[in-house]
């Protein structure tokens, strides 16, 4: 069963603000990691992503500079901002409070039958 | 014959026509595309036109990355569009231009109005001057809508610095 496309909507900010925890990237790599986290189970349409990217400049969470591939082609770099890591932190909480909530449910229903 | 660079340029100019940050947003997009074709050329042995077709197609259709593009729209960017011919979408080209006649119409009749009301008024002892700053209030944001390309202050100035550089180094 595919995932929903909700979920994977709902999913994008917080999977770009850990990405970029990690270390400054660029667009094709944020992908190519999410793919790879994800078995192939996430597929981004892979344009979608830059939208996504200046919302999330815009509203300051992240800085764009731009740099050079190693081709010497011009490459648009994203490192986290501290406004960045504090929303992520918000997020994770949020995402752990669901987690939580569900493993309790299943738990539950365990112990009923 | 095939020209991977032209194609490449075709498509991430027909994603982000007329809009605001033209130039990086077409840059970033390149660069996506770049990578994307070079991985399917060595990974999948694809020609660079097979390749460059199958990256658009994981890319997204142009007009749904408009729209995704779009939801980012400021009311600046928006007066942007409008003041460079290209408007809110889903309007068609003609709907655009009398739209642009309109908005053009509608400055000038304020103007009309502006200016009759300062020499009837109290400030016409001052009109001449008064004129003056408002006709630049005018013009100034008109000028600046009608030639930025990037979200700076002093794009405007630019341009005109560079076609008067231009003028001087021609020949």
């Amino acid at each position: 069963m595919s995932m929903s496309k909700d979920l994977i909507a709902a999913s994008a900010t917080p999977l770009i603000l850990s990405i970029l925890n990690h270390g400054d990237s660029y667009g094709y790599d944020i992908i190519q990691k999410v793919n790879e986290l994800s078995d192939g189970e996430v597929q981004w349409a892979d344009g979608m992503l830059y939208p996504i990217l200046h919302r999330l400049e815009k509203k300051g969470l992240v800085e764009a500079y731009w740099g050079a591939s190693e081709t010497g082609r011009k490459r648009k770099y994203y490192r986290l901002k501290k406004k960045g890591k504090e929303e992520l932190t918000e997020q994770r909480k949020h995402w752990n409070q669901f987690h939580s909530m569900i493993q309790q449910l299943q738990g539950g229903m365990a112990c009923s039958i | 014959m095939f020209n991977l660079e032209q194609e490449i340029q075709n498509y991430c100019q027909s994603v982000h026509e007329n809009g605001l940050d033209q130039e990086e947003r077409i840059e970033e997009l390149k660069d996506h595309l770049y990578c994307e074709i070079e991985r399917l050329v060595k990974n999948e042995d694809l020609s660079e036109q097979q390749a460059f077709y199958k990256a658009i197609e994981y890319t997204g259709n142009a007009d749904d990355l408009k729209n995704e593009y779009s939801k980012n729209d400021t009311v600046y960017a928006i007066l942007h569009e409008i003041a460079r011919g290209k408007i809110l979408k889903p309007m068609n080209t003609k709907k655009a231009a009398v739209l642009q006649i309109v908005t053009a119409l509608i400055f000038a009749a304020s103007m009309i109005v502006l200016d009759y009301w300062i020499d009837h008024s109290q400030y016409a002892v001052y009109s001449e001057s008064v004129r003056n700053w408002l006709l630049a209030a005018y013009m100034i944001p008109l000028f600046y809508l009608s030639t930025h390309e990037r979200q700076c202050g002093w794009c405007g100035f630019s341009t005109i610095k560079q076609k008067f550089s231009n003028m001087f180094h021609k020949g």
